[in-house]
Order: C-alpha cells, then structure tokens, then sequence
C-alpha cells in the first residue's frame, strides 16, 4: 500500500503498513483486554496468574507492546468471562467457523480444556494435555481418511 | 431435584449398580471416543476435540472407582455439552455437583444404599471412600 504524507512526501511501503496495523491491532486489543480486567475488579497478577503467565507479559499485552498468541487470547477470554469468539476477532485472529471447523480452531480445544479442568496450572499438566490432544488428533485423522477412502460424509 | 439423562434412566439407573460395561455400551452410543491413559493431575475429564466428543480416564483407575469416575463424565456430556461453551468458576461448581449426584447414584443405586453400609458396599465394589460423603449427602438432600 502506498500512501502519500503530504508533509513529508514519505511513501509508505507495505511492510511498514502492515507493522503499523499490527501496533495498531495491539493497542486496541491491550486496551480492550484492560477495560474487561477492570471491570471485573481483577488485577493484573490475577489474570496472570490464572493463564499462566508472567504479569510483565500481561503488562505488555495492555499497554500494546506485544502481540498474543492465539491460546493466550483464549485464556484471557476464559479467566475474564469474555466471548472467545470476541477475543480472537479482537485481537486480529480469524474465529473459528460456527460450526467448530477445523481450520483455525485445533488449539482452542486444548486451551479451553486447560482453563476448564486446570486446577494446578502448570506447564507440565499443559504439557500432559498436549500430549493427549495429539494421540488423540492422529485417531481423528485416521478416521478421516478412512472415511475419505469409503466415500463417508465427515463425523 | 436434578433431572438424571434419560439414557441412564433407562437402563436402571437409581434401581440397580451400573457398571463400566454399561459406561461403554452407552459412550460407543453416543459415538464418544473413551481414552485410558496415564493422567498425573485428573482422574478424568471430557471434552470436543473438534466436533468429536471424548472422554479420558486414569488408566490406574480400577473397579467401582472407575465406574464411577466414568459416569461423573458421561453425566456431563449428558447434562453440561461443551464443545463452543466454557464455564465460569461457579457454574463449574454446580456442573461438577450434579454430574457427582449422577454418577454416585449410578453406582451406589438407592436399594443398595439402604440395604447395607458403605463399608460393606466398599468391599464389594471397590468404591474410594470420597464417595461415601457424597452418597450420604445426596440420600439426605434427596432421598435417592
């Protein structure tokens, strides 16, 4: 995209656009992310702690110094009572299609899973839940291709 | 009161001990997948993968503990579907207390309850002792 600063003639290249949407996308979704905490009376060493991260990363995300994965939007969703599906379109991620499709949604599983079932939130339990989800997704898979191989409509 | 699933109902439930064979009858039903495999923090839990219901189970859970573990989550596949939704604290709270409800009754049915005490029960069935509170609490509350 090229744009044309009439002060200083300078021409915006495309890598320098999309950085400035991304700064853009992360101030707006820190500040969103803030005003729900807030409002729940929560702190940010709360919400830290409930998703597992340290609070100078929470601070970040707030102030719109970083970006966040998709799990970690999720888990924020999850520890602040807020619309997942909300969370992920705030935060510049594709939502996942409404009837729970695969692309873009294989993660969101586990990290719902996760917050729902964690009672000590540690990497090793979210690394048992990894594993799980993985034996379990090369059964899905199998199953699709015997179902492609039959012919069958998808489960 | 809280309404048990017609399912469970229909195979006896609160009349007779459902077992782990009537958990997999009703779960190979309902076309969910059942995992038992080496879980260190849960004795089991539930959830979509994808849009695939499953259930997984401590492989070291034995007898009567896992029969009733397993109906705990068959109980909130019925009663609590999870696929797109989440749970605050709370609700995760009164879903756990009536998925218990369930499934202590499904092992420990009413007669049997009444009949002989928990201890003999335990021998017989292998139940953990964190179920006799609960089964008490359920008989009086009630009076299933």
């Amino acid at each position: 995209m090229l744009i044309n600063d009439s002060l200083t003639s300078h021409v915006v290249t495309k890598k320098e656009s999309e950085k400035i949407s991304s700064a853009y996308l992360w101030r707006n979704f820190g500040s969103w992310i803030r005003s729900h905490r807030e409002a729940r009376g929560k702190t940010q060493a709360e919400v830290a702690k409930a998703v597992n991260k340290h609070v100078v990363q929470i601070s970040r995300i707030e102030n719109g110094e970083s970006g966040t994965k998709r799990d970690t939007v999720l888990l924020l969703a999850y520890a602040l009572n807020i619309d997942p599906f909300e969370a992920l379109e705030q935060a510049g991620f594709k939502a996942p299609a409404p009837d729970g499709g695969r692309d873009g949604y294989a993660m969101s599983d586990l990290s719902r899973l996760y917050f729902k079932h964690s009672k000590i939130k540690s990497k090793a339990r979210q690394k048992e839940f990894e594993r799980i989800w993985r034996m379990i997704e090369r059964d899905y898979d199998r199953e699709l291709i015997e179902q492609d191989a039959n012919g069958e409509d998808a489960v | 009161m809280i309404a048990a699933p017609q399912e469970l109902i229909e195979i006896g439930w609160g009349h007779k001990v459902l077992t782990y064979e009537d958990f997999e009858r009703l779960a190979d039903a309902a076309k969910i997948w059942v995992y038992r495999t080496t879980l260190r923090y849960d004795d089991g839990f539930h959830y979509y993968h994808h849009e695939r219901p499953v259930i997984v189970l401590n492989k070291k859970l034995k007898m009567g503990d896992l029969a009733w573990k397993a109906f705990h989550e068959l109980a909130h596949f019925y009663k609590h579907p999870t696929g797109l939704y989440y749970f605050t604290q709370g609700t995760t709270e009164k879903a756990d207390y009536e998925a218990n409800f369930i499934s202590s009754v499904a092992v420990i049915p009413t007669p049997l309850f009444k009949a002989k005490t928990f201890e003999e029960i335990q021998d017989e069935y292998g139940y953990p002792s964190e179920l006799k509170w609960l089964r008490k609490e359920y008989f009086e509350r009630y009076k299933l």
